[in-house]
């Protein structure tokens, strides 16, 4: 019995020491990133990510850059072992005799003839494919013989210099894709998405012979070479076929599920590569391979270790190598081999974590420039709310507190939509003001938006894009607007003056108006942290006068038209979107020409808005457009507000991405998410990016078509936008999630008439000054 | 007992030691700040309120579910039914939080069925959620979901008293309430202090209900302690949030602390 006991008692105290020791264990395994120190840290990121010993990785080396380069639409191995890059736009073709080192160019002569034959432009080349033993398809339309009836015309080159011109196709159903394989046939992919097969060893002259499918899925159409058959996708499955089936099998779940998800995700550029054994994608998302009718897709590489996590270039063709490596060109002209290398590390040594609660293109534009300056250095740019999930932003917040309390913090934070002052507050943010000095030695930078958050503690964060709030008004209403009074005074003038349909600002209800003026009055709401009640209930008292003008006479149609429009962005997962949507002046100004909109109120993103206000001006002469009144002068409204975590252990490597980040090349390329605050860089911002016009017409409500010839902006303008308008501003619009939900939620029950202003300001109040003691 | 020990030390005492260990640091930077953070919590008018909100809320709730509770188990003691209707109380509990919350706001939204029957009676419309009537109906929500369980733990002690005894006292010519005033409520005591501890620490799970319905700022009435240690989470206020769970710690061992001593008295 005392055995028992005893053996009991030991049990007991074996079983409290593993516990105890687990835990201590478990403790001290959390706690790495505050315990070690010099060179071991490095890889660890502020987040003490361990450095991966793991070995492997498909290494990324730039082959060829082509110049004057139109659309690298495929590469291929010839059977004489050269390497071949098919030029589509310009109908040329590549040739390689030393593994894609240097380039030969070589001509399609029948297309040149035809090319040099026609006007500047008549002949637009829609496809052309080349099969492994040299042999050229190609279908293009000359718009010289314009009319009704266009039709495009398709020849097929053999390497013994037969050419054989197949009768021209209906335009309706013209090519827009090909694959010529080794056996000999042609698989074409037409605008309606049909798919059909043609056999160039038969004598017919009939393209279109023999359909092979007619395609519903979401248009993403896409068709690639694979073995003796073709892949083809619809955007939502995958279709394999050959000349052996009887009908295109499309079974493949995972990889329709993928190629579903990837287009969906990351857009329409992908390209496809076949061996026996497996295909490969390669797309924004990284390489991947795939054994067809397999259970999973490989990822290969990450988008985010390659140029193709580079949100300004695309993939356009691949090729799969015999020796296991891979050929990727992209629309920039490039073609990069990636080859797997055993010895490197299976990710960078060194990691700098980025985090922001939402996506933001210039900073996946500064991760894969940072990348290319720093190949040492992996950049994992984390978002916390994807828009897969149901996280919420205070879910994400929570998270990321949590890591920075744990000293595991990312690097670098994105702070739009963070609580910054409490940041800032509490230490978490480092001071910028020195880094920024030496930054500002490389750049000029617009230092009224730049600094716009400079306290005399120091310079904690900085913007990186921001969105010109603007109305545009017509010299004919001789209305002047300074503030928020004088310009509801105006609406409410022109009201009356102008008693048709439509809308004044170009808000359809309380919550979009109120977003628009949300913009430049934001900033007159706080004060030293405490709430101006005064401004609140002018706010809403203005407000209120401008709805009931807006409102009048907006014809139920338009109101609906509207809500279905936000509706699909809603059901397509495009919510975070419908704000943007809702206060871009593109669409705002096309709804001038209708007279849907008489002043329409916004913002600016970019030069694809810029160039809408523009061209409308050489519609309407006497369109003008200025900063929005509101209660704050000077306000813009930041997208993308960067602040360096005060405790991380990659200070250099995250100054240093911040360099990219402000720097030229990543500050000059519009991305359509605001204007640059490089000022060296506003010019090249603002470059034309295509010599060729266009329209764009719609029907109005009454059947009347409209339309607007686009121009890109002259000089003019372009200087007078940076002189009168980005010069001035220098407030930035209250970026604060609470503030903003608590004003638009009260706010509108106010302008609808539900609540008083004075009930809702006495809510709006109560809220602000939970959320202001706390 | 050494397995507990070190299980509570590791898991309970070491991490409240560090507790309040941060309440004397200042948040990220570390450095140490002395009683500052006690002061300022204490000069924090969202702090007092959801202090002053919190124990409104339970010295509301606790003494009419204790009551309530005790004379529906009573009545179900006494009642043929008896097992059908515990089965039945207990049903509260197993409502997803997810749906009671769509029933607050089918119910007292400003279009929820409350206000829509306001309107067919032709009386004014009221704002449930949004004024001080949201305090009444997170008191009802509690009371909804915790009755049925209380009045099963009221069972469980009932169903310990001797049924020879209670027979004794009927034979001696005592009634039925006789019974119940002077034999089942004195066995009570022990379920009694067990009860009004669960049910405090269960006054605090119906932050979840009010958070979803009103969010992270709601009406002044029903902002709770636990809306203040959210807001304060988000924004890295870890300083003040150790302080003011140091006190609340202390409030809490002062209470439990004096239960004890009316159990053992």
């Amino acid at each position: 019995m005392k055995k028992k006991y005893i053996a009991k008692r030991i049990a007991t105290a074996v079983l409290s020491g593993i516990l105890l020791v687990s835990s201590i264990l478990a403790i001290g395994c959390g706690n790495t990133g505050s315990t070690e120190k010099g060179s071991s840290e490095k890889g660890k990121g502020a987040s003490g990510t361990s450095s991966n010993s793991a070995k492997g990785r498909y290494v990324e080396v730039l082959k060829h850059s082509f110049e004057n380069v139109g659309d690298l639409s495929q590469l291929l191995w010839r059977t004489d072992g050269s390497l071949a890059a098919v030029d589509k736009k310009n109908g040329k073709f590549y040739l390689s005799t030393d593994n894609g080192e240097s380039f030969q160019e070589e001509s399609v002569p029948v297309l040149t003839e035809l090319m040099q034959g026609s006007g500047d432009g008549a002949i637009e080349v829609h496809s052309l494919s080349m099969a492994p033993d040299g042999s050229i398809f190609f279908a293009y339309v000359d718009w010289s013989k314009g009319g009704d009836n266009v039709m495009q015309i398709a020849w097929i080159i053999k390497p013994d210099g037969t050419q054989i011109e197949l009768d021209p196709i209906p335009y309706a159903d013209s090519v827009s894709e090909s694959v010529y394989l080794e056996n000999g046939l042609i698989y074409t992919l037409g605008m309606l998405g049909n798919v059909y097969s043609y056999d160039t060893k038969n004598s017919s002259s009939t393209l279109l012979d023999k359909k092979v499918i007619e395609m519903q899925g979401t248009g993403n159409y896409q068709i690639g070479a694979w073995g003796e058959g073709i892949i083809i996708t619809d955007g939502e499955k995958a279709y394999y076929y050959d000349s052996s089936m009887s009908e295109p099998d499309n079974s493949d779940e995972i990889f329709g599920e993928f190629l579903a998800k990837e287009l969906s995700k990351n857009g329409l550029s992908m390209a496809f590569a076949a061996t026996k054994e497996s295909i490969y994608t390669a797309s924004q998302g990284g390489l991947y391979s795939h054994v067809k009718g397999g259970s999973m897709m490989e990822e290969l590489l990450s988008g985010t270790f390659s140029c193709m996590g580079d949100p300004t270039i695309s993939v356009t063709a691949m090729t799969a190598n015999e020796d296991g490596s891979f050929f990727i060109a992209y629309d920039n002209g490039e073609i990069y081999s990636y080859t797997y290398d055993a010895n490197v590390s299976a990710t960078p040594e060194e990691v700098l974590q980025v985090y922001g609660l939402y996506d933001n293109i210039t900073v996946r534009q500064a991760v894969s420039r940072f990348r290319k300056d720093h190949p040492e250095v992996y950049v994992k740019f984390e978002v916390g709310i994807s828009g897969e999930d149901s996280v919420t932003a205070s879910d994400a917040i929570q998270a990321l507190n949590t890591r920075l309390l744990a000293g595991e913090g990312p690097d670098v934070l994105l702070l739009d939509g963070m609580p910054i002052d409490s940041y800032i507050e509490k230490g978490m943010l480092e001071d910028l003001s020195a880094n920024m000095e030496k930054i500002k030695q490389e750049s000029s930078f617009y230092d009224n938006i730049l600094e716009a958050y400079n306290t005399k503690e120091g310079l904690f964060c900085v913007p990186i894009r921001f969105y010109i709030p603007a109305i545009l008004t017509n010299e004919e209403y001789k209305k002047d607007m300074s503030d928020l009074k004088s310009l509801a005074d105006a609406v409410v003038s022109l009201r009356e003056e102008k008693s048709e349909e439509g809308t004044i600002l170009g808000s359809y209800s309380a919550e979009e108006l109120l977003q628009i003026l949300y913009l430049t009055s934001s900033p007159a709401f706080l004060e030293k942290g405490k709430l101006k009640e005064d401004s609140i209930k002018e706010f809403l008292t203005e407000s209120k006068r401008i709805f009931d003008a807006e409102q009048q006479n907006i014809t139920e149609e338009r109101r609906e038209g509207r809500k279905r429009m936000e509706t699909f962005l809603m059901e397509s997962g495009k919510n975070t979107k419908i704000e943007m949507e809702r206060l871009r002046l593109q669409t705002k100004t096309i709804d001038l020409l209708p007279k849907e909109v008489w002043m329409p109120a916004g913002y600016l993103t970019g030069m694809d808005d810029l160039k809408y206000v523009t061209s409308m001006k050489g519609q309407i002469p006497t369109l003008q457009y200025q900063p929005m009144p509101g209660q704050s002068e000077g306000v813009f409204t930041p997208n993308g507000i960067i602040g360096l975590n005060a405790k991380s252990k990659e200070k250099e490597n995250a100054v240093a991405f911040l360099n990219t980040l402000l720097g030229k090349d990543v500050q000059g390329v519009d991305l359509g998410d605001g204007f640059p605050v490089n000022a060296d860089a506003y010019e090249l911002y603002c470059k034309k990016l295509d010599d060729s016009l266009y329209s764009t017409s719609f029907e109005g409500e009454d059947g009347t078509l409209y339309s607007l010839d686009i121009t890109w902006p002259s000089e003019e303008e372009i200087s007078t936008l940076k002189d009168t308008m980005i010069s001035g501003l220098h407030v930035p619009t209250q970026t604060d999630a609470v503030l903003k939900d608590t004003i638009l939620t009260a706010g509108q029950l106010a302008l609808t008439g539900e609540k008083t202003i004075e009930d809702c300001v006495d809510e709006i109040k109560q809220k602000m000054s939970l959320y202001l003691a706390e | 007992m050494i397995p507990q020990v070190t299980g509570v030390g590791i898991f309970i005492v070491l991490p409240f030691c560090d507790v309040v260990r941060r309440s004397f640091f200042t948040a990220m930077t570390g450095k140490f700040c002395g009683f500052r953070n006690y002061l300022t919590i204490f000069q924090n008018e969202a702090f007092l309120l959801a202090i002053k909100n919190t124990i409104k809320f339970a010295g509301t709730c606790l003494p009419i579910l204790i009551l309530v509770s005790l004379g529906l188990s009573a009545m179900i003691y006494f009642s043929r039914w008896s097992k059908l209707m515990k089965s039945a109380l207990l049903f509260p509990m197993a409502v997803p939080t997810a749906v009671v919350v769509l029933v607050w706001k089918m119910l007292f939204y400003r279009e929820g069925m409350l206000n829509g029957m306001l309107s067919a009676l032709s009386l004014p419309q009221q704002d449930f959620i949004g004024s001080s009537a949201a305090f009444f109906v997170l008191v009802g929500s509690y009371l909804w979901k915790n009755i049925g369980y209380t009045v099963v733990l009221w069972m469980a002690g009932m169903a310990g008293i001797s049924h020879t005894m209670l027979e004794a006292a009927r034979v001696d010519g005592a009634s039925e309430f006789r019974c119940f005033v002077s034999m089942i409520l004195p066995n009570l005591k022990p379920v009694f202090l067990t009860i009004i501890i669960l049910s405090f620490l269960n006054s605090f799970k119906v932050f979840r209900e009010a958070y979803l319905v009103a969010g992270a700022y709601p009406e002044d009435s029903i902002y709770m302690i636990q809306h203040l240690f959210n807001n304060w989470f988000l924004k890295l206020d870890v300083d003040k949030m150790a302080a003011a769970a140091v006190c609340i710690a202390g409030l809490f061992g002062a209470v439990a602390h004096k239960l004890n001593l009316v159990k053992e008295g």
